[in-house]
């Protein structure tokens, strides 16, 4: 089987400190107010019996992205081992793309007009080096590589632990697996509790 | 706006027009342009394996915790920061040291978001880039540029600086002989009327400094700021665990953490490297519960919250030891060893007092030669069989009991302990700390189930009270109890270090190098290690003192501030506050801390050194400009989480702005101007110049070499040059020795501290309590505070993504969370008709004007309780108009966003200008204020 870059975040040991979200910023010169990569935050319950959930975010790669077929243009492509990169010089800013990414993983990025999300730090992982937000990652949470190779530590948490996708019903077949994620959480753009607007 | 690859440059490339001095160094090196897009590399940034980057390896300080850090740089920018891969502290794996730095590109260590923004501090356009001396009067935020040679000339020779009259400078004050006050000779030498404050002020530079203050110049108050960060923890810590200030959990090994008040995950530190050891102890099964008002990040990956009231952790910890007492579920064996012969026997390292007959008439420890037995003062007595026998001559003694000894009532410690913790019954626990005494219990009984693998482990939380110290001690205790003290899964001192100053071995003893060292003498204005009970002031007036005396801990930062503006127990001349901002911090004392520094009387010269225009060192006479972290030269330890050897270096990768000078630097200039020893072309001897900040550090690093012995290279200057290239000299390895940790307390830990209960408060003429209890808040005068009507009480906590002040300079932190919240239980405050989003006003007894934030209700806040985390509500920080040489220099608005609690905390006002404070561990209380908080109109 060929290559296929998959993320699993392991959600019992990510503290929330937004970590991915800064690397990811410096990393890739994100402009301020747009983020490739960020982390939602939800507080539930009654007191005293309260739980906080976090779900680290960013572009799922997906097996089968809406994102690609709307585009008029072609700029959004797939490479064989399954990373969604746009073509910026192609890309019109029509924003279709951001609109049927369920997601909300897409943006137009301020500072040149079109649209932009995660890559998967592309570049970084073709020279042998991790993603920006898994490089990082403070405790580990988030794991990065080939979900087809036996070696790979994505293919071992795969293997062995039970995860969850975000929105399984679209058919989107995304890429990023959670760990021990609150089925609430699943559901992006959630009431933050740490920051943003509601 | 044109388009620019960072977009705090471009605000950088802006104000360069507006700022009246210094053109920006950088602004020739602004890339420009986001990089275009091709075909197959969307690359954005030039990657760390591209032989057109340079790395420079050095140290964070983000907040606290000195991460490892490494700065890659192109075309003289730094344009990202990493974690350090060579180190434990960034790293769970790190490259083994030999690893080439080639070979090391291709790695990179973790940092967390405030260490990956620490850019956007180096390259703040509003940073301060020449020295300023005010127009006007102190706070009018009005400046002119100066030179340094004038502003060195000013500060040293003094004058009519301001058009206000004669101000004396360093030169008029430095007099060694004239005592202040003559009827009061104990109070030293007019130097000691120089008084240098640090905020935080680094390892190695503190020496420095030091160096300067206490040993060229010759005052005695030279000052750091820990008891307005957690010093009661440390004092506590090292009254149980024979001088050690810090211990940790053994994260890797151990099986349940009880975790008072600590901000795992957020901000205790190392928060890098504690968050990512927490991650692993729960992936593997540890059970963690977590004490805090707050459902903190640590409270939210813990199996059992306990949502204790403020001030009530000693409660707690006291009905804990109840209850394990009660039930027999304590390490015998360790507790009735009494000394290290007898532990060793039993594969123990440490031992404790448990056994130790302590004397009723005077709370000391029954010696040997008290007691008839043929000992010596040194010897310590238990009881055998309830016969009294010498502590060294016993493999066991009885944990409980009393005797007389000739004629001298005396009993156990574990006896006294035992007695303690019954003053109250577990019921009356749970209603202090507002939980259900059920859960007092289950945590006892959980804690009491993992053997020597259950630990105790507390921070700021439980210690920032009057009562810091005891509560404090009552949690430490909990940990000899189970007997888990040096043991692997444990509570540990920690890894290992290189002494920096060569103490030891090293190949410079730097301290020593110093040819016409002074002594000096006298009290510290803070009253810090010094006994009331020596003073003049206490022959005429005996009890109560006027301001408390500190005898147990030391760098009473509030004391320092209360001291100068009070002016007890002698007047200040020259005030020098560095990175350091006392109206911000400390608690409850804003307007009387502007008002006194203000004055040009109370503080007749006021200098600071800062980065910025910050909120205290705005109120100065002349601000010089320091460097940030990332252009500066330090040499430090690890704190105790992280296990093996780091001996880190701090190495500037740049410096931005070309009049920006350390801190170091200065100092030395202003040594040599005035002809001080230590500095200057001997400074550390014949032939041995002192003339710059290398000349310091780099002899430092030699130490590192020197002592750890390991280090390639046949000369000083290669070997120096090997671990300046990784930043550092690190060994993972070899952090265990068996059972038991390889770095060991291996002493005698105390149930009871000695020094302690034979120490009198000055504001009392009492002792003080050597077997920790609970106490509810009280002043100064030891009147309780119960403030009715003011219905809640005040927390602060840090997050992750912000530290005290510098990181407000940060947009991609402040974009996470531009703004903090008064943050209240949702369901209290529906009943109080209060909406989220609200603007309230939070006020206290003596702050009845309070602050004002905004509302945030949630479910995991305690109710009774309100908090604000820290690091918003700026008043300045370059978040306010600036004028420099006539020209304003616009602030940037977004820092002045959310709302600073402190202010509205409660001042002490049975003594003035200070907080609530611990008078054994010196702490600022922050968490025992009653506000009340009402929509603000």
């Amino acid at each position: 089987m060929g290559k296929r870059y998959a993320m699993v975040i392991d959600l019992r040991k990510c503290v929330g400190c937004h970590a991915c979200q800064v690397a990811c910023k410096s990393e890739n010169n994100v402009p301020l107010g747009v983020n490739r990569s960020w982390v939602e935050e939800l507080e539930t319950g009654k007191f005293p019996n309260v739980s906080r959930h976090r779900l680290p975010r960013l572009c799922n790669h997906c097996e089968n992205p809406s994102c690609l077929n709307v585009c008029p243009v072609k700029a959004t492509y797939q490479l064989e081992d399954g990373t969604v990169l746009v073509d910026y010089d192609r890309c019109i800013g029509c924003k279709y793309c951001i609109a049927a990414c369920p997601y909300d993983a897409r943006f137009i990025n301020p500072e040149r007009n079109t649209a932009e999300k995660c890559t998967y730090c592309h570049e970084r992982v073709e020279a042998g080096m991790q993603p920006a937000c898994v490089n990082t990652c403070i405790t580990g949470a988030r794991v990065f590589g080939d979900r087809n190779d036996p070696n790979s530590e994505v293919f071992k948490l795969l293997a062995t632990q039970s995860v969850a996708v975000s929105k399984p019903e679209t058919n989107n077949r995304p890429q990023t697996y959670y760990i021990g994620a609150d089925e609430k959480a699943l559901r992006p753009n959630l009431l933050e509790i740490v920051g943003g607007e509601k | 706006m044109k388009t620019t690859r960072r977009n705090f440059l471009r605000g950088a490339a802006a104000l360069g027009a507006t700022m009246a001095v210094a053109p920006l160094a950088f602004a020739d090196s602004v890339p420009k342009g986001v990089p275009s897009w091709k075909q197959g590399a969307p690359a954005e940034d030039t990657l760390d394996t591209d032989p057109s980057v340079s790395f420079v390896y050095s140290t964070c300080l983000g907040c606290r915790s000195d991460c490892s850090l490494r700065g890659k740089i192109k075309d003289g920018v730094v344009v990202k920061l990493d974690g350090n891969p060579y180190s434990p502290m960034t790293a769970d794996q790190p490259l083994p040291y030999t690893t080439d730095p080639k070979e090391a590109r291709k790695y990179a260590g973790k940092l967390c978001p405030r260490g990956q923004a620490g850019l956007q501090i180096l390259y703040d356009p509003l940073r301060v880039q020449q020295p300023l001396k005010r127009v006007g009067k102190r706070g009018e935020n009005k400046w002119q540029a100066i030179s340094w040679d004038q502003a060195y000339k000013e500060i040293i020779e003094g004058g009519n600086l301001f058009g206000e009259g004669n101000v004396e400078g360093l030169k008029a004050v430095r007099d060694l002989t004239t005592p202040i006050n003559p009827e009061a000779p104990e109070l030293g030498p007019k130097a000691n009327q120089f008084v240098f404050l640090a905020g935080r002020i680094e390892n190695s530079r503190s020496e420095l400094v030091k160096r300067f203050v206490n040993n060229s110049y010759g005052s005695i108050n030279w000052f750091e700021h820990t008891t307005v960060c957690e010093q009661s923890h440390h004092i506590a810590t090292a009254n149980t665990f024979a001088g050690k200030g810090h211990m940790k959990p053994d994260f890797e090994n151990a099986k349940y953490i009880l975790n008072f008040g600590a901000n795992y995950g957020e901000a205790n530190f190392p928060m890098n490297g504690l968050s990512r050891k927490l991650g692993n102890f729960r992936v593997k099964g540890g059970r963690l519960t977590t004490v805090d008002p707050r459902f903190s990040v640590s409270a939210s990956l813990s199996d059992e919250w306990v949502p204790i009231l403020p001030g009530a952790d000693a409660a707690l910890a006291l009905g804990i030891g109840q209850w394990i007492l009660d039930n027999k579920r304590y390490d015998k064996a360790f507790l009735e060893v009494p000394s290290k012969e007898a532990a060793a026997k039993k594969g123990e390292a440490s031992w404790s007092d448990a056994t130790y007959l302590v004397r009723s008439d005077n709370g000391k420890y029954l010696r040997g030669d008290d007691a008839g037995l043929g000992g010596t003062k040194d010897d310590y007595v238990v009881l055998v069989g309830g016969t009294p026998t010498l502590a060294g001559k016993a493999d066991a003694a009885d944990l409980f009991g009393e005797a007389n000894v000739n004629s001298v009532a005396c009993k156990t410690v574990l006896q006294l302990y035992a007695e303690r913790t019954k003053e109250k019954t577990l019921d009356e626990y749970a209603k202090i700390g507002g939980i259900p005494k059920e859960q007092i219990v289950r945590v006892a009984d959980q804690f009491s189930s993992y053997g020597k693998r259950a630990v105790a482990d507390f921070y700021r939380g439980p210690v920032q009270h009057t009562n810091g110290f005891q509560s404090g001690r009552a949690i430490a205790i909990l940990n000899l109890l189970v007997g888990n003290v040096d043991h692997v899964g444990g509570y540990q001192s920690g890894g290992s270090s290189l002494s920096y100053m060569g103490d030891k071995n090293g190949k410079y003893q730097v301290a020593k190098l110093h040819p016409g060292s002074v002594k000096m003498t006298g009290i510290r204005i803070s009253r810090e290690k010094a006994k009331y009970e020596d003073s003049t002031e206490f022959k005429k007036n005996s009890y109560p003192a006027k301001r408390p005396w500190f005898p147990l801990t030391g760098d009473v930062y509030q004391e320092v501030v209360a001291g100068v503006l009070d002016g007890y127990p002698y007047p200040a001349k020259i005030l020098w506050l560095h990175m350091g901002t006392p109206a911000y911090s400390i608690p409850g004392v804003k307007d009387k801390v502007i008002e006194g520094l203000k004055d040009t009387k109370k503080v007749p010269l006021f200098i600071a050194t800062d980065i910025i225009l910050g909120e205290t060192s705005m109120f100065a006479d002349y601000i010089l400009p320091d460097v940030t972290y990332m252009e500066q030269w330090n040499a430090l330890g690890s704190p105790p989480t992280i296990l093996g050897l780091v001996a880190d270096v701090r190495q500037p990768m740049t410096h931005v702005f070309p009049q920006a000078k350390s801190v170091e630097n200065i100092f030395i200039d202003i040594a040599k101007r005035m002809g001080l020893s230590g500095f200057g072309d001997a400074g550390f001897g014949p032939g041995m110049p002192l003339n710059k900040e290398e000349d310091w550090y780099l002899k430092l690093v030699a130490n590192y070499a020197s002592q750890y012995g390991k280090i390639p290279g046949s000369t000083e200057q290669e070997q120096v040059k090997y671990i300046l290239d990784r930043g550092g000299v690190f060994d993972a390895a070899g952090a265990y020795d068996g059972n038991l940790m390889k770095n060991k307390v291996a002493s005698l830990c105390t149930l009871y501290a000695e020094k302690v209960a034979t120490t009198k408060d000055a504001m009392t003429g009492k002792n003080f309590e050597g077997i920790p209890l609970y106490k509810p808040v009280v002043n100064a005068k030891e009147q309780e505070i119960k403030d009715d009507g003011y219905p809640f009480i005040a927390t602060t906590y840090k997050q992750s993504f912000q530290t005290q002040t510098r990181t407000i300079a940060c947009p991609w932190l402040t974009e996470i969370q531009p703004e903090n919240f008064v943050e209240m239980n949702d369901e209290e405050g529906a009943k109080l008709g209060l909406k989220d989003g609200d603007m309230v006003k939070v006020s206290g007894a003596t702050n009845k004007n309070g602050v004002i934030g905004k509302l945030r209700l949630r479910p995991g806040i305690r109710p009774g309780v309100v908090t604000a985390s820290v690091g918003y509500g700026h008043w300045n920080y370059g978040s306010v108009d600036t004028i420099i040489d006539g020209k304003t220099v616009p602030g940037d608005k977004t820092r002045a966003k959310g709302v600073n609690i402190n202010p509205a905390m409660r001042m002490d006002d049975s003594i003035g200008y200070v907080c609530l404070e611990d008078k054994i561990g010196g702490s600022c209380s922050f968490y025992d204020s009653r506000v009340k908080v009402e929509k603000a109109k």
